[in-house]
């Protein structure tokens, strides 16, 4: 029982020294570190995955936030200016704009019968002294809501009446008077300064613009308006 | 050391061990199992956030679908005191942040300094009240730390004062007149409650919306009035109002065929987004609700087409019946009254006594029907009871009945005086003659459609018949002479239309009881056109002092039935009017 061991000591010390070579199991054992290598990193793709995806849906989170700001702001901004349509709509805004643009209804009704083409009433200009219906009465309706008219619409009202007797001049002032107005807001002020540029750079230009808009003012500006204005 | 110390040392340490084992179970069993449920509500409370979301009030829109009443969003600024003050007080940034939200909200800086050290420890405080976003967003983008923002939506008016004494107008508690209280269940929208979890820097965690309970918007209420006419039969009517020195005025329009009311004015009347600033009556009470349901008054000679078609329904008088209208009018109790003018006696037929309004006639006339059968006509006609409207505080008038009518009340109620209509129920019956004698329910609101589209609250279209076919017509017919003979012949034309309308002068009884007074209530009601009527009319003035017949009245009807028949675009008549003898 004891030689073995003395035997296999003096063969260790005569032979090189030998190796344990590895059995073909042993062998097929070796790549699984390969396997280990593939797994932390499967593990590490997963986790960086993770992480990105937990960012992005953060990230997502903070873009639905925005997002959700934003469309409280827009909602804001359609309540806000549906409030001011509704307002510029009012019958009573409308009426203090038509009279500060010198317009007066016509109490002198008429009526065109369309069985035979006749026309009920004696037609008849519309004038300021007939009286009633807001003009010169003022508007009994109040509304405290209601916009103020804008100084654009009174100062194109102003051009016309003035147009009588002022020159060239009476046309530049109320025109800068509308643009600058015009920063405040409003499509109809935005017509009204239209009218006065348009009336202002060039003769031909200027007969068209009051041709279109005030019958009253053609009459007595068509002779005034043409004469060159500069700016 | 002995091999039983070792082993008793072991015991007590292994007893310990189990001991703080047993311990840590029963906390471990506590905390995940008993107290689990409260534990993760307190966590979740301390990430969660709760939210008012609101519901919004809804619509009063006129039968075009103009705007009369909508909510509008409004904000409150608020501040902690506390904070914005720190431990510094009143110092020279804070005075520049307070004058930074002054220029923005339009308010006297002082104003603000006295709101914040008003209490200086509390951590709230109103800076200001109902402010638009406009504002809202200028002075938060000032981001001044310890100001905050509370959302208060608002009611508004676009409309102002055109039909404001229909639609009526919120308080701070709720509707307060109008078709505002009327319809409340309809309008008012129920707010909900939402929470999520926010994260430390306030972002919500997506996915963590809860919505305990949605808000609920208010549904639309449709209105019959259109809302152009509507504010030119106030203006007309404020405008007759002034020039005849009254002291108030209603309006109405009525189309025939459905009892629609298309305008109902006052004058005076509120403009609801002022309430404060509403005009206020001779007892210096605020005028804000509509003179037009809520007071009745002797109506005077309008009532009187109403007793003569019960006559003619009777088959009792055609007309033209012949009578004599005397001067004077004896009662069978000794009771004598007169005309409007002194006269003779004058031969009339029935039609005569209407065009002229002779009280005396309509008194020689009265008596061929029963006080009972006049009591059941004049209820038929909607007198004595409220109108199918049932606007807030409506007035059903006084109706007595036939067995309380005394020996001058018998005769008197037939030309509108000792008993009182509102001006409402006064277009009923105008509305009735030109319907063909079918009384439609007067109507106010067209409906409340909800957010979910079903509508509710439509109103009852059933008819009631009052009087015969052929007696409205005839009616309309006597009342036609009117304005081509009678009274209305210079004031009331309407070139190309035939417009029937009767006049009424009303005595004003005194407050005392003891007669009447100097005062008058005038109107002027009726129909156009005449031969196909579409529209009905009634303009009353309260106390005119410049004139005080119906001529006061007149022109303002003339204005507003024109403007009538040309707003809803009705044809010129065709046929000539007929010719009916007043006298014989």
């Amino acid at each position: 029982m004891s030689a073995l061991p003395l035997a296999l000591a003096r063969d260790e010390r005569d032979r090189p020294p030998i190796e344990v070579a590895p059995t073909r199991a042993q062998r097929k054992r070796r790549p699984r570190l390969v396997y280990a290598i593939v797994s932390v990193a499967g593990i590490a793709v997963i986790l960086l995955a993770q992480l990105l995806l937990s960012m992005l849906l953060s990230q997502g989170a903070y873009t639905i936030s925005s997002l959700q700001t934003q469309q409280k702001e827009y909602a804001r901004d359609v309540d806000d200016l549906t409030e001011q349509q509704q307002l510029h709509s009012s019958t009573q805004y409308l009426a203090a704009s038509a009279s500060a643009l010198g317009m007066v209804s016509n109490t002198h009704r008429v009526f065109l019968r369309l069985s035979d083409g006749a026309v009920l009433g004696t037609p008849q200009a519309a004038s300021a002294s007939d009286g009633g219906i807001v003009d010169p009465t003022g508007d009994l309706v109040a509304n405290a809501v209601a916009p103020k008219v804008p100084a654009s619409i009174a100062a194109s009202a102003g051009q016309d009446g003035a147009g009588t007797t002022a020159t060239g001049q009476g046309g530049a002032a109320p025109s800068g008077a509308a643009t600058g107005g015009s920063t405040q807001g409003g499509s109809a002020q935005g017509d009204a300064a239209q009218g006065d540029s348009s009336s202002a750079p060039t003769g031909p230009s200027a007969l068209d613009g009051t041709a279109g808009t005030d019958a009253a003012g053609s009459a007595t500006g068509g002779d005034v308006l043409p004469s060159p204005v500069t700016h | 050391m002995s091999r039983r110390r070792i082993r008793a040392r072991f015991t007590i340490a292994a007893l310990a061990t189990f001991a703080i084992v047993v311990v840590f179970t029963f906390r471990l069993v506590d905390i995940q199992v008993v107290q689990a449920a409260q534990l993760n509500q307190q966590s979740y409370d301390s990430r969660s956030i709760e939210v008012t979301t609101y519901g919004t009030r809804g619509e009063v829109v006129d039968e075009n679908g103009t705007v009369l009443a909508s909510s509008v969003d409004r904000y409150n600024i608020t501040v902690a005191p506390k904070v914005i003050l720190g431990t510094h007080g009143v110092d020279s940034t804070l005075m520049k942040n307070l004058d930074d939200i002054a220029a923005k909200t339009g308010q006297n800086v002082q104003d603000l300094v006295a709101a914040v050290t008003k209490d200086p420890g509390s951590n709230f405080a109103y800076l200001a009240k109902g402010v638009d976003t406009s504002v809202f967003r200028a002075v938060r983008d000032l981001r001044i730390a310890g100001v905050a923002f509370e959302y208060a939506p608002a009611r508004v008016y676009p409309q102002g004062a055109t039909a404001g004494n229909l639609v009526g107008f919120m308080g701070t508690d709720g509707p307060l007149a109008g078709v505002e209280q009327m319809e409340n269940t309809c309008l008012a929208g129920t707010n909900g409650t939402e929470s999520y979890e926010r994260s430390q820097d306030g972002v919500q965690l997506p996915g963590s919306t809860v919505t305990q309970k949605a808000a609920q918007n208010g549904g639309t209420v449709k209105l019959t009035i259109d809302a152009d006419l509507q504010w030119f039969v106030q203006q007309a009517l404020g405008e007759q109002v002034q020039a005849v020195q009254g002291s108030w005025g209603t309006a109405m329009v009525v189309r025939v065929k459905d009892g629609h009311i298309m305008a109902a004015a006052d004058y005076p009347s509120v403009d609801p987004n002022d309430v404060n600033g509403a005009p206020r009556d001779a007892s210096g009470n605020l005028i804000l609700g509509s003179r037009a349901f809520t007071n009745s008054y002797e109506p005077g000679s309008v009532f009187k087409p109403m007793a003569m078609a019960a006559l003619i329904d009777q088959g009792k008088a055609t007309p033209t019946t012949q009578t004599i209208a005397p001067g004077w009018f004896t009662t069978p109790g000794g009771e004598r009254f007169t005309d409007a003018w002194a006269h003779d006696d004058i031969r009339y037929t029935l039609a005569g006594v209407l065009v002229n309004s002779s009280n005396t006639g309509v008194s020689s006339l009265v008596e061929r029907v029963s006080d009972q059968t006049r009591y059941q006509y004049m209820q038929k006609f909607g007198i004595g009871t409220t109108t199918a409207v049932h606007f807030p505080g409506e007035d059903k008038g006084i109706l007595r009945p036939a067995s309380q009518w005394d020996d001058l009340s018998r005769y008197e109620i037939g030309f509108g005086q000792g008993v009182t209509a509102t001006s409402a129920q006064v277009a009923g019956i105008y509305q009735t003659f030109g319907n063909g004698g079918v009384r439609m329910p007067l109507t106010l609101v067209e409906g409340c459609e909800h957010p979910d589209g079903i509508v509710t609250d439509v109103p009852s279209t059933q008819g009631t018949r009052v009087v015969a076919q052929k007696t409205a017509n005839e009616m309309v017919n006597i009342l036609e002479e009117t304005v081509t003979q009678g009274s209305l012949k210079s004031t009331v034309h309407i070139p190309g239309y035939r417009v029937a309308a009767k006049t009424g002068t009303a005595q004003v009884a005194l407050p005392n009881g003891q007669g009447y007074g100097p005062d008058h209530i005038v109107s002027v009601a009726g129909v156009a056109p005449a031969d196909d009527p579409q529209y009905a009319v009634v303009v009353t003035i309260g106390m005119p002092h410049t004139i005080t017949t119906s001529a006061a009245a007149a022109p303002a009807f003339s204005k507003v039935m024109s403007q009538t028949l040309t707003t809803f675009r009705v044809q010129p008549s065709t046929k000539p009017a007929p010719y009916i003898p007043l006298t014989w």
